[in-house]
């Protein structure tokens, strides 16, 4: 019997109570590094070290401070606002309030879940994430502890939480004036962020059956067409399982699959497929008030992350009844926590009210079923939607001026009056092309001039595309377990395997989510490990080959080189930055618990991973990236992310930026710029493809990984680019490291770069910035030398 | 980040109210003559109109670009001893990669961003592919030595580049470096120090020609 909290009276001793508050488990604490629990300024150092190679850079969205009654202050040109705070800072401190929104959305997440789950399963509940020893690695690099039960997790959140406000704290006017300072905290923040999702998705997994480094879960179906609109629809909106847990339990006992159609929208998808694979996935966020508009949805049911602030509006306009079950997301509605379910059903199916708060879950599970039985004929009766009818439709293309006003107000910049055009004379493909390209922000509507609703003529247009959209997902598996990272961890360290490439984040697509698949594809076919997570998981399954089969069908789960792996929702992302820890453990035997430096420095010398969030836009999103990027993986944006307004970019030609000790003796070696960046992003899908090569060499890598990074890397920029890249030469340390196939020529244009070449014997005599040495043991860490240690 | 000294704007704006973007021909806009002059006067195109942010929420503080015209732009641009245009992935059509090439043509360095250098990587010019975000920095940097190794600029000129992309990147520029930036592309941007209004594609094409005019002291390769 394990008991570590509460009363209980030994046998022959009844007058003596024992109460345990909390135990202390012994061997769970065995701090291995300088750093369990860091405070703001615990690795200050480690930050300082990446910032002063990846210097951040600065694109201000406003040239503005408004954070105080000072100002406005005018910062144009780096001046100073009242405060005297400068651009530089200002933009500094945005950073660190973005990524601690971030960190905060992921950690309140967690809370919410673990309070709902101690309740239901009791906090000595135990952890259970698969064939795994490290189970929590970010809670052992960053607390120093290895928790058995989801109560362990109760001073892990006090502490993010304790941090978060000290951050926070520092953002106020009068505080942090450094715009250095303020990134390291940024860093703390993001690093905060990871551990959050950790904790969320660890107990979800262990406590509600969710799949546990499965590699082979089952198939959920994903798509706008995927629903069978006759029968009552129930969407379940956000990223909180709770509720819709508490919605498909209900119909699971009330044999109620049939007879209703559940399906989520966003992160709350992926885990309601990992919790009941009967559920169904529509897709991003993208698709939200796409599929609000379209009517089919009968009762909405939010819950919290990335829920559109007008979805009541929406749904108001359409009787779709909305049901709230979170504290973070109420719009106003009345709390009907206490009401009987019939009493509200009643108002919501007569209109009396628009909605209802409920923050009874086991009532929400019962409430929504129901409501969705008994309002669905109703409105299927009614025929509600807010798509126009094909007379309605050519009326409002017709009236099309072609101002250009929507394309102004569009994120996307979209061609919409040329997709009004051609619908006149009958050509609807422009506007299936602009569907999928189309966010669904609805901006549009609101620019129109002459009042075309243009977002329900694009979906109007799209009726075919929509119809077809169908396609599969391999539901999110958790964490990578221990086994696979023995398996594949030599290759990835030594660069075997050319790299693990996380596609994760939101979908504001630059040019549409075909792009998302499109890079995977091209990367899994060159034996990539590719990992995804949240919405572009989602889009990732949304395209097939010519033989209909989605990359998920063509291309199994398990952590090896051309696998395709899906890790589940937002918080799932824990996972994905927690592998680079478990390669530093697993494979290396880096001490984990309370490490963050030395393992954070492993992975930026020796693991090859790279996160993409190509549609990021939340500060989620932001939160992860800089959290990822405090653990030494580079993150690289779409074209939009430099509206974050801060990147982490490397200087390559400043020679002096690179010079990394050698962990043996600390002697220095100036190397190649490997990772060249920390995040940073790209245009398009063919600027990011080569990038994305670039930045998974490693200075750690052997010859034969260089030489199968290297041969990606020029392949890609020349099938993408159409050139051979500047710099390939420049990761080149002796002629081991070219790709065999191309080492002739190769070696004849390090010739042509001044190079000294032996050609006949194939050999490199002067030239490269330096050797191969195998024992090489890159650092940044001066105290992770051994001289250092002595 | 370099700091940049303040600056004191003196310059005057004028920005066109918001509304459609439309060109303007300067006769074709006057008033119906009644007789036709004898000879028809020489077109003009005007690019100052229409100086408002492209993206309606791409605001960003009080100094704004100076609306300007093609041949103000050309002679900047003729005359900068170390200019250097950039182009990105809106570079492809036709028409504007010719534009691209004429003004490479006239010995100006270009910094093909994105994937535009699958279009003009091959036209035998100074041309180099860089990352748009990367580049900006590298700018900023004075004791950066350029693409080609031989020194930084004194002169960006751009155009072709997907807008908020291309208006992001230049706020690094604007506010972190000292170097003079000027959008000769069909949209306006506000963090340009000089940029062209929105135009219509016709017009846009007409304003490169006249800024390809001024360039014709220049070396050409
Ligand atoms: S709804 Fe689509 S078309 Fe309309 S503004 Fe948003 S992205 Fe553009
Ligand atoms: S805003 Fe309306 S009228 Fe103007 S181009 Fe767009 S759809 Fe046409």
């Amino acid at each position: 019997m394990i008991v570590k909290k509460g009363s209980f009276v030994i046998e022959g001793l009844e007058n003596v109570q024992i109460n345990i508050g909390k135990v202390v488990e012994t061997g769970q604490a065995e701090v291995e590094g300088p750093t369990p629990r860091p405070e703001i300024i615990s690795l200050r150092n480690w930050d300082y070290r990446i910032l002063d190679r990846y210097n951040p850079v600065y694109t201000p969205t406003s040239d503005l401070c408004d954070y105080c009654t000072y100002g406005k202050c005018d910062l144009t040109g780096n001046k100073e606002g009242a405060c005297g705070i400068d651009l530089e800072g200002q933009s500094a401190r945005e950073a660190l309030m973005t990524s601690v929104m971030g960190a905060a959305c992921h950690t309140a997440h967690g809370r919410h879940l673990l309070h709902y789950l101690i309740k239901k399963y009791g906090e000595d509940h135990p952890i259970d994430v698969g064939p795994s020893n490290l189970k929590a690695p970010l809670t052992e690099t960053i607390m120093g502890i290895q928790p058995q039960t989801i109560g362990d997790f109760l001073p892990v959140l006090d502490y993010i939480e304790e941090q978060l406000t000290q951050l926070i704290a520092a953002a106020n006017t009068g505080q942090e004036g450094s715009a250095r300072d303020f990134e390291s905290k940024a860093l703390h923040a993001g690093m905060l962020d990871l551990l959050g999702m950790e904790v969320a998705d660890i107990i979800q997994i262990s406590c509600m059956g969710l799949p546990k480094s499965d590699e082979k879960t089952p198939m959920a179906e994903i798509g706008m067409g995927i629903l069978d609109p006759k029968k009552p629809v129930v969407i379940c909106v956000g990223h909180n399982i709770a509720a819709p847990a508490y919605i498909l339990d209900y119909m699971d006992k009330g044999g109620l699959f049939d007879k209703i159609e559940i399906a989520g929208l966003c992160c709350t998808a992926h885990d309601m497929a990992r919790y009941n694979k009967t559920a169904k996935i529509i897709g991003s966020m993208s698709k939200e008030l796409k599929y609000i508009r379209s009517g089919i949805p009968d009762v909405l049911v939010t819950d919290e992350q990335c829920v559109r602030a007008d979805i009541l509006k929406e749904a108001k306009k359409l009787h779709i009844p909305v049901i709230a079950t979170n504290e973070k997301i109420t719009y106003g509605l009345p709390d009907r926590s206490n009401d009987s379910v019939d009493e509200i059903i009643d108002d919501l199916v007569s209109g009396k009210n628009e909605g209802a708060l409920m923050l009874d879950l086991e009532k929400v599970g019962e409430l929504v079923p129901k409501l969705a039985m008994k309002i669905a004929p109703i409105r299927k009766a009614k025929g509600i939607t807010a798509i126009p009818d094909d007379e309605e439709f050519k009326t409002l293309v017709a009236k099309c001026t072609k101002c250009l006003q929507c394309t102004r107000d569009c994120p996307q910049s979209l061609p919409i009056a040329d997709a009004m055009a051609s619908a006149v004379n009958g050509d609807l493909a422009p506007f299936e092309i602009l569907h999928d390209k189309c966010v669904g922000c609805g901006r549009c509507d609101y620019s129109c001039p002459v009042d075309i609703p243009v977002l329900n003529v694009i979906e109007k247009a799209s009726q075919r595309v929509i119809r077809e959209e169908k396609g599969k997902m391999r539901i999110g598996r958790g964490q990578i377990g221990d086994p696979e990272i023995r398996e594949e961890g030599r290759n990835l360290v030594l660069g075997t395997t050319p790299g693990v490439l996380a596609f994760v984040g939101c979908g504001n697509y630059p040019d549409g989510t075909k792009d998302v698949y499109d890079v995977v594809e091209e990367m899994i076919q060159r034996s990539y490990i590719i990992i995804s997570s949240g919405c572009a998981a989602m889009d990732i399954g949304m395209y097939k080959d010519k033989e209909g089969k989605t990359l998920y069908e063509r291309y199994p789960g398990r952590f090896i080189k051309g696998n395709l792996l899906n890790t589940g929702s937002c918080v799932s992302n824990a996972h994905i930055a927690a592998t680079t820890i478990k390669v530093a453990s697993i494979f290396a035997g880096r001490k984990t618990k309370g490490n963050w430096e030395e393992i954070a420095d492993y992975v930026l010398n020796r693991v090859g991973a790279v996160g993409i969030a190509w549609g990021a836009y939340s500060q989620k999103a932001f939160a992860i990236g800089t959290g990822c990027n405090r653990l030494g993986i580079p993150v690289v944006v779409g074209p939009h992310g430099t509206k974050y307004r801060r990147a982490f970019i490397g200087k390559p030609y400043r020679k002096e930026d690179w010079n990394v000790l050698d962990g043996r003796d600390g002697s220095v070696v100036n190397v190649e710029p490997a990772p060249e960046h920390l995040m940073i992003t790209a245009e398009t899908k063919d600027e990011l493809m080569p990038l994305l090569a670039k930045l998974c060499f490693r200075p750690s890598d052997n010859s034969l990984g260089r030489a199968i990074k290297l041969t990606h890397y020029i392949e890609l920029s020349e099938k993408y680019l159409k050139k051979m890249p500047d710099d390939w030469h420049i990761y080149v340390r002796n002629e081991a490291d070219l790709p065999v196939a191309k080492k002739e020529h190769l070696l004849k244009l390090l010739v042509e770069k001044g190079w000294k070449i032996d050609l006949e014997k194939k050999k490199i005599i002067e030239g490269p910035l330096r050797k191969v040495d195998v024992s090489f043991q890159p650092t940044n860490v001066p105290r992770l030398c051994k001289e250092a240690k002595k | 980040m370099t700091k940049k000294a303040p600056v004191k704007h003196t310059e005057k704006h004028e920005h066109a109210p918001a509304g459609k973007p439309v060109e303007k021909i300067a006769n074709a806009a006057s008033k119906p003559v009644e007789k036709p002059a004898e000879k028809p006067a020489e077109k003009t195109i005007d690019t100052t109109r229409q100086a408002v942010p492209f993206d309606t929420g791409n605001v960003p503080g009080p100094k704004t670009a100076r609306p300007t015209m093609p041949a103000v732009a050309g002679k900047m641009l003729a005359k900068a001893k170390r200019p250097l245009l950039i182009v990105g992935s809106q570079v492809h059509e036709k028409d504007v990669l010719a534009k691209a090439v004429a003004i490479g043509k006239s010995g100006i360095q270009i910094a093909a961003v994105g994937n535009a250098y699958t279009s003009i990587g091959d036209k035998g010019l100074d041309v180099h592919y860089a990352n748009m975000h990367a580049l900006a920095s590298y700018i900023c940097d004075p004791n950066w030595k350029g693409l080609d190794g031989k020194g930084n600029y004194d002169l960006v000129v751009f155009f072709g580049i997907t807008y908020y992309y291309a208006s992001q990147a230049i706020s690094a520029l604007k506010n972190f470096s000292g170097i003079k930036v000027i959008s000769i592309d069909k949209y306006y941007h506000p963090n340009a120090d000089m940029s062209f209004g929105n135009l219509k594609q016709d017009v846009f094409i007409l304003a490169l020609d006249e800024v390809i005019k001024e360039l014709t002291n220049r070396p050409r390769i």
